[in-house]
């Protein structure tokens, strides 16, 4: 591979990282009035995770989006319980084996993480 | 307190220091991609060559379709709704004979050889899969389905009740694994505290609700997962037949 090849590919992990990091505003202005409070408490939770840790610890997730990003958005959409629960779930799955299991054609290739969408759950 | 402290730490660790390093993640995913372009670059070079052998099969089948007049005899005698009923096994199959089918009809007649092979397998209910054995990707992605396809959410479901059994039961071992690890590292924890401290404290509430959390999370995520992957699997295999229409014939099947 030519070392421009390598340059592009290092600059569109950094663009999809920075837009990973643009789409993790996980609490909006409404959601005090609209949210109930558990829900707004592990949404707080993740928030303060996503703003005070997760930057330190670098972008391991194996999965896009990442861990954080897709417990805030399934705690969203399916309601408290179930987005612990899938959350839990999702926290084992996202090791370094994680590919293995998973159909390659989810695989990204530009990122090289697994696709795995809120909305297909 | 001590026990809680120790897992959480065990589970920090185990999150975020088994990947690996970002040197090491950059470089695996730079031969990944180079594996990637690669591949993609054989798949373009091989549907440019097949779009081309296509077109090549539509211009020459354009001209004999005059002679033939309408495609809608034969099409009317595979039915669609059939095909629905029996599963979507069969409707892929239904596009395999709609297409040889719809071609032999353009290139000779209804007394082609190709065409009464597809009605016939058609109303035997026989699969012609490995006719198709050229076309690898589609033979990969309907083996990829395959394997999924038959799995039942309800038997995975309860299948998980035992850590990890689920994951084995749709056949994902290395998550298997990893879920008999976590949850029974977590079991450990809990039957230390109720050793050594009883049932009626914090810490034995805390652990308790960690651990259930994750056991339950297992059991719901597993079907959930199951779920997601078969259709996922169902759409990429569907996406890859309607383009391989699209390449043929120029519009959409139905």
């Amino acid at each position: 591979m030519a070392q421009a090849d390598v340059d592009a590919l290092i600059l569109a992990k950094e663009k999809a990282h920075l837009q990973d990091e643009k789409a993790t505003v996980f609490l909006q202005k409404d959601d005090w009035k609209s949210l109930d409070p558990l829900m707004l408490s592990a949404l707080l939770m993740l928030q303060g995770y996503k703003s005070f840790v997760s930057g330190d610890l670098g972008s391991n997730c194996r999965f896009s989006p990442s861990c954080s990003a897709f417990s805030a958005a399934i705690i969203r959409q399916k309601g408290f319980i179930p987005g612990i629960l899938l959350t839990a779930d999702r926290l084992i799955r996202c090791n370094p084996e994680a590919d293995y299991d998973h159909s390659k054609h989810l695989i990204n290739p530009q990122t090289g993480k697994i696709e795995d969408e809120v909305a297909d759950y | 307190m001590k026990w809680l402290i120790i897992s959480l730490c065990l589970w920090s660790t185990f999150l975020h220091a088994c990947p690996d390093s970002s040197e090491v993640r950059l470089l695996k995913h730079l031969a990944q991609e180079q594996l990637w372009i690669e591949r993609i670059e054989l798949i373009d070079q091989h549907r440019a060559d097949t779009c081309e052998r296509w077109q090549l099969e539509r211009a020459w089948t354009e001209n004999q379709r005059k002679h033939l007049g309408s495609c809608d005899s034969i099409l009317k005698r595979i039915s669609f709704p059939t095909a629905v009923q029996n599963g979507f096994g069969n409707f892929y199959r239904l596009h395999l004979f709609r297409t040889r089918a719809l071609t032999a009809l353009q290139a000779d007649s209804l007394l082609d050889e190709d065409a009464r092979y597809c009605l016939n397998m058609l109303q035997e209910q026989k699969p012609i899969l490995n006719e198709a054995a050229r076309f690898d990707r589609l033979n990969g992605l309907y083996a990829e389905y395959s394997k999924v396809k038959s799995k039942s959410v309800f038997l995975a479901g309860l299948f998980s009740i035992i850590p990890g059994g689920g994951k084995l039961y749709c056949g994902y071992r290395k998550q298997a694994v990893m879920n008999w690890i976590v949850q029974g590292g977590l079991g450990i924890i809990l039957t230390e505290i109720i050793i050594e401290k009883g049932t009626d404290n914090g810490f034995f509430y805390s652990a308790a609700a960690l651990a259930g959390t994750f056991w339950l999370g297992s059991i719901y995520g597993t079907m959930r997962s199951l779920k997601k992957e078969k259709k996922d699997r169902l759409d990429a295999l569907y996406l890859e037949i309607t383009d391989r229409f699209l390449a043929a014939y120029g519009h959409y099947p139905f």
